[in-house]
């Protein structure tokens, strides 16, 4: 009996009668109807199978869900139409950026199109942070083995990006006072995949977290990191921008053409572009960009996180990243790394990731109902944490595949084409070293060798941070440029110098947010509340730009749009 | 004798006014705290009258808007007119509070009048 | 530099405190984070100030001008576009560091008058969930786009909460042009004053929704509809709402004192008032020589008040006193500045600022001191957004106890 044939079977067993399974070039494709998307969902993940197929394409069209096209950029026009590269780079995410870096370092012409008004605005802007040790994750995926490259390679990026990095280290608490007895076995499993670990005392938690409410001790995994993963993304991309790489953002990929095989053009919304290799790093969207590409064997099954953020002052409450210890089972349901309580490298708290399955991919919405269920799961880690603590909250959709495993691979099919796709967490941790493989895959195809780029710059300077300089240097500063002594961003003590710095840097940005991901002005505890009017006056006066025009997060989002006199009234 | 509740807004007091029309014509105001409250009320139900508060643009870059009032109050329903007209201004002087931007307003017997110190200070 | 007294804050209460001190013969400084002084009056361009102080109605732009043209005559120093960055305990006084486009600065005083304002609760910290777009501005900053920057945010509005700037907004908005849908409010009843219900949404036909909030924002770019909902007592959302389409929400649901230096000099602030505990002279009970006032030290509803606690902490900061403060015995208020009275340097008159939990026709204000009551004041239709002020001449040794009942 062919694979197929046997999810066929099962299928019918568990009574999907409009479901049909047949085999699609290695993977197994799922068609026919359902009467919700919960159902569609749950015939996907009968039908996996990592040993008997390359994967799952649900195609399943559920009657109770019309799936919403995807975010377009509002511009449309041909400044891009006949451009020839030898990479493009499909994603501004954290992949995508550290596939752009890394490609530069090879005697090759790369550029990466980005749909968004700015790079980082997805997955790569909405999640925790952290750099895992991957303790939890299962020996012999993709998943693991990245991770525990991707972490050991952060230290040297921060040094050369100027990104901090900190490895506060995760405490896994045990939920029952038996589950220290596995610690050998707990111990054993790092060891196989190069992950230290070392017990924690009761006592010993108590260090970490000043009042925990689960108290039975646990272990700490002291590689466990956390990084701005926005900041990170965009010191890639400005280190790959300042090395050659051409960044296009507001550029959606819609299609391309295929000749024998090979990938012969991309089309965008800004023309069609001539590329030897095309490298899919389109996170919810990669499946779409693997099925243009000719090679799909994964469906994206988005997964909504929604995490809370907590006012610096709340920090001393809980001083790394706190989390319970779940005994891991089969892949399926209840997939998050386990969460809890992070320490950003801002000193702000995080409350989360929640997962849940959710039909749309670009849905950034929160409810009220994730917001609780966070904060309860919370609850018992540390019950000093108050709600009143939260300053805001957001939600972001994983790129999940059926398979719950990266897909990093060279294309058997379509041979200019590869796949970063089907990254979700640990994302931001692998990412590094996902670039490196995929960064040499695509120059072997270019160049059919590994040719270096012999004026590669690793380095980047990052915006002068006031708050954190010693009086010395910031007097200095200020003496050089009086922008750097005034302060906008009263919360966070962002000073107009680095605002203006945020809109010089190699991407061009004109954008509220923008500026925000980039110096935190408006991350703090009144929300932008007083700074906001600042910040859309600088970026018009810096710009050159009429205030009006200045939007939130690219175009069609101005704050303030309408100029008070003359006009309207 | 028909009663009707009011809210003074002379002062921020707020006095809710119950006020009657007596046979003569002639009124009845309770809950007041002081005599400015009779008058509002008659006003209010005579012919009710507010001030306008607003800004006019300029032409100054670190004063791209000033604030205005009218120095007298005049009838509710002017007010609209009085707000479309100034947005329709460009101030071109740097005033101090209390200097007169234009005179005579519409006709309506008031003064527009700069609110804000918009001279430059010297350093 | 070395001074008498440093005002952090160059809104009203900061420029009240830094006269005051000055008329005393006290050298003052006065820093203000902004380009100008006056604090957030410049952008508060209605009438209604100063009725109290002043005996006429000003905008507030004009109340703030008389407070700077008294600190330019009686020469005080201030630095303006200045940020404090830390402030510590230095041998009898304090380390006040700042920056600045000049560069930075350290300067020791003795005393210390914090005047920092408040800042707005976040349309977050209300629960409001959905989309983040454009378009959804509290309304101090909705009020500093209009007032100060002359944009529009928005041409269809939807105002959430009844707190007086927010219904402020409701008329300016509607003046500039501008569709005010409705003003929704989820407590029974109104947090503004009655006569700007009257004078900003009554008279240009706004209607006020009680008891009902907004929990969802939609549109991805710039907002395009939010979901209103029915509240229970308990303020939770009931049954589905209903869409209201707009282009702008602005979200008005309360202030919060603005403590972080107070909290960096060790102080605890009170969980009623969200500031320090102050004796009658706005001193700190826990530090010697620290002051606060405004809206730093509680939310006023009037800016006269302001005005007024901070003249009595300038007064005061010129003057050395043995200290005694017994903390004030409270039942009935939700709250009552200053929370301890020194007994040692009770003055002519002691002013008490407190709020109402509740709305009460009739309600009675007792004052014992040592166990006795010492004075009585009746107060009609308290309502808990209208602060209720209350100033008394007496002694006392050892205990004050303030009552606040229904007078039936």
């Amino acid at each position: 009996m062919t694979y197929a044939e046997k999810v066929s079977k099962i299928l019918a067993k568990k009574g999907y009668v409009g479901v049909r399974a047949e085999d699609f070039g290695g993977a197994v494709r799922l068609s026919g109807e359902t009467d919700s998307w919960e159902a569609a969902l749950e015939a996907g993940r009968l039908a996996v199978n990592k040993k008997r197929s390359r994967g799952v394409v649900n195609d399943i069209v559920p009657r109770d869900f019309i799936p919403e096209p995807a975010r377009m950029p509002g511009i449309t026009d041909k400044s891009l139409d006949g451009f020839e590269t030898d990479v493009l780079v499909i994603g501004g995410g954290i992949v995508g950026a550290a596939i752009a870096r890394e490609l530069t370092r090879y005697a090759v012409k790369v550029a990466v199109v980005e749909k968004e008004y700015d790079v980082a605005t997805a997955q790569s802007a909405r999640n925790d942070g952290m750099i895992h040790a991957g303790i939890d994750l299962k020996p012999d995926c993709k998943k693991v083995k990245y991770n525990v490259r991707g972490n050991k390679m952060y230290d040297a990026l921060s040094q050369e990006l100027d990104v901090p990095i900190e490895r506060p280290g995760q405490l896994v608490l045990y939920t029952a006072r038996w589950q220290k007895y596995l610690f050998p076995f707990i111990r054993l499993r790092g060891a196989r995949n190069g992950i230290p670990v070392y017990p924690v005392s009761p006592e010993g938690v108590k260090e970490y977290v000043r009042e925990p409410g689960l108290n039975y001790g646990g272990f700490m995994c002291p590689s466990a990191g956390v990084v701005s993963p926005y900041l990170m993304t965009i010191a890639l991309m400005e280190n790959a921008a300042h090395n050659g790489a051409k960044i296009f953002v507001d550029t959606a990929v819609t299609g391309m053409e295929l000749k024998e095989g090979k990938i012969v053009s991309v089309d965008t919304n800004r023309g069609t572009i001539y590329p030897k290799v095309v490298i899919n790093a389109a996170g919810v969207f990669s499946d779409k960009i693997a099925e243009m590409a000719g090679d799909r064997h994964f469906t994206i099954h988005p997964r909504r996180g929604v995490e809370a953020v907590l006012d610096k002052k709340a920090y001393p409450k809980a001083k790394c990243v706190v989390g319970k210890f779940v005994i891991s089972g089969s892949s399926g349901s209840g997939h998050t790394k386990g969460g809890g309580v992070i320490v950003t490298i801002d000193r702000n708290l995080l409350l989360g990731p929640s997962a849940r399955e959710c039909a749309e991919r670009e849905n950034e919405a929160t409810t009220r109902e994730e917001l609780d269920e966070v904060f309860e799961k919370q609850s018992r880690l540390a019950p000093e944490v108050k709600r009143s603590d939260i300053i805001t909250y957001f939600a972001g959709t994983r790129a999940a595949t059926y398979e719950e495993d990266f897909v990093v691979e060279k294309s058997e099919v379509t041979s200019n084409f590869i796949q970063a796709a089907g990254i979700q967490s640990p994302g931001v941790t692998a990412a590094p070293a996902i670039a490196e493989d995929a960064a040499r895959w695509a120059v072997r195809e270019v160049l059919g060798e590994l040719r270096k780029n012999p004026s590669f710059d690793p380095y980047r300077k990052g915006i002068p941070v006031v708050r954190e300089m010693d009086k010395e240097a910031r007097a200095k500063l200020i003496a050089e440029n009086p922008d750097f002594g005034e302060i906008v961003c009263r919360c966070e003590e962002i000073s107009k110098g680095e605002i203006i710095a945020a809109l010089r840097t190699p991407l061009k940005v004109d954008s509220v947010d923008a500026v925000k991901r980039r110096v935190r002005a408006g991350m703090g505890r009144c929300q932008g509340g007083f700074c906001q009017p600042s910040v859309v006056k600088i970026i018009s006066e810096e710009l050159g730009i009429p205030p009006e025009k200045v939007g939130k997060k690219g175009a069609g989002s101005e704050v303030a749009p309408y100029p008070k006199k003359g006009g309207g009234v | 004798m028909n009663e009707i509740k009011l809210t003074c807004i002379v002062c921020p007091n707020g006095c809710e006014l119950i006020v009657g029309k007596k046979e003569d014509g002639s009124l009845e105001v309770a809950g007041n705290l002081c005599p400015k409250g009779v008058k509002f009320a008659a006003d209010e139900l005579e012919r009710p009258v507010r001030t306008f508060t607003g800004t006019a643009v300029t032409v100054f870059e670190d004063f791209p808007v000033a604030p205005v009032k009218i120095n007298r109050e005049v009838p509710r329903e002017q007010i609209p007119s009085v707000a479309r007209y100034v947005n329709t201004l460009t101030l071109t002087k740097r005033y101090a509070p209390g200097d007169i931007v234009e005179e005579n307003v519409l006709g309506l017997g008031a003064d527009l009048v700069a609110t804000a110190d918009m001279r430059l200070e010297e350093s | 530099m070395n001074y008498g007294v440093i005002v952090i804050g160059g809104g009203p209460a900061g420029l009240k405190a830094a006269c005051s001190a000055a008329e005393k013969g006290l050298k003052v400084l006065i820093i203000e984070r902004e380009a100008r002084l006056g604090g957030i009056l410049k952008q508060c361009v209605h009438d209604g100030f100063g009725v109290i102080r002043f005996g006429e109605k000003l905008t507030g732009p004009e109340y703030a001008y008389r407070d700077v043209s008294e600190v330019k005559r009686l020469g005080i120093e201030y630095l303006t576009g200045t940020f404090v960055t830390d402030i510590y305990a230095k041998e009898g006084g304090y380390v006040v560091e700042t920056t600045s486009a000049k560069g930075l600065r350290s300067d020791f005083s003795e005393k210390i008058v914090l005047a920092t304002g408040c800042r707005e609760r976040t349309p977050r910290q209300v629960n409001i969930h959905g989309t983040r777009p454009a378009g959804v501005l509290t309304a101090g900053a909705c009020q500093n786009f209009v007032n100060l920057k002359g944009l529009l945010p928005g041409k269809r509005v939807v105002i959430l909460g009844s707190g007086d700037i927010g219904l402020i907004m409701a008329r300016r908005l509607t003046l500039e042009g501008a569709k005010v849908i409705g003003v929704y409010e989820a407590k029974p009843s109104p947090s503004g004053l009655q006569r700007n219900i009257r004078q900003c949404l009554d008279d240009f036909g706004i209607p006020l929704h009680l008891q009902t909030t907004v929990t969802d924002v939609y549109g991805q770019k710039r907002v395009e509809a939010v979901r209103v909902s029915r509240v229970d007592e308990a303020m939770n959302p009931v049954g589905e709402g209903e869409i209201v389409e707009c282009d702008l929400l602005v979200v008005s649901v309360g202030l919060i004192p603005e403590n972080e230096l107070a909290e960096k000099l060790g102080l605890t602030l009170d969980p009623a008032t969200k500031g320090i505990a102050v004796d009658q002279y706005m001193m700190s009970a826990e530090k010697e020589g620290v002051y606060a006032v405004g809206n730093a030290l509680h939310v006023h509803d009037l800016v006269d008040y302001v005005s007024e606690g901070a003249a009595l902490a300038g007064e005061d900061a010129a003057r050395d006193r043995k200290r005694n403060p017994v903390k004030v015995d409270v039942s009935g208020p939700a709250y009552v500045v200053p929370q301890y009275i020194d007994v040692s340097a009770i003055g002519e008159k002691t002013v008490f600022y407190l709020r109402s939990p509740r709305e009460m026709a009739r309600a009675k204000l007792m004052l014992y001191a040592d166990g006795e009551l010492v004075a009585e004041k009746r107060f009609r239709n308290v309502k808990p957004p209208e602060m209720i002020r209350a100033s008394f001449k007496f002694t006392a040794e050892d205990s004050v106890t303030l009552r606040l009942e229904e007078d039936v």
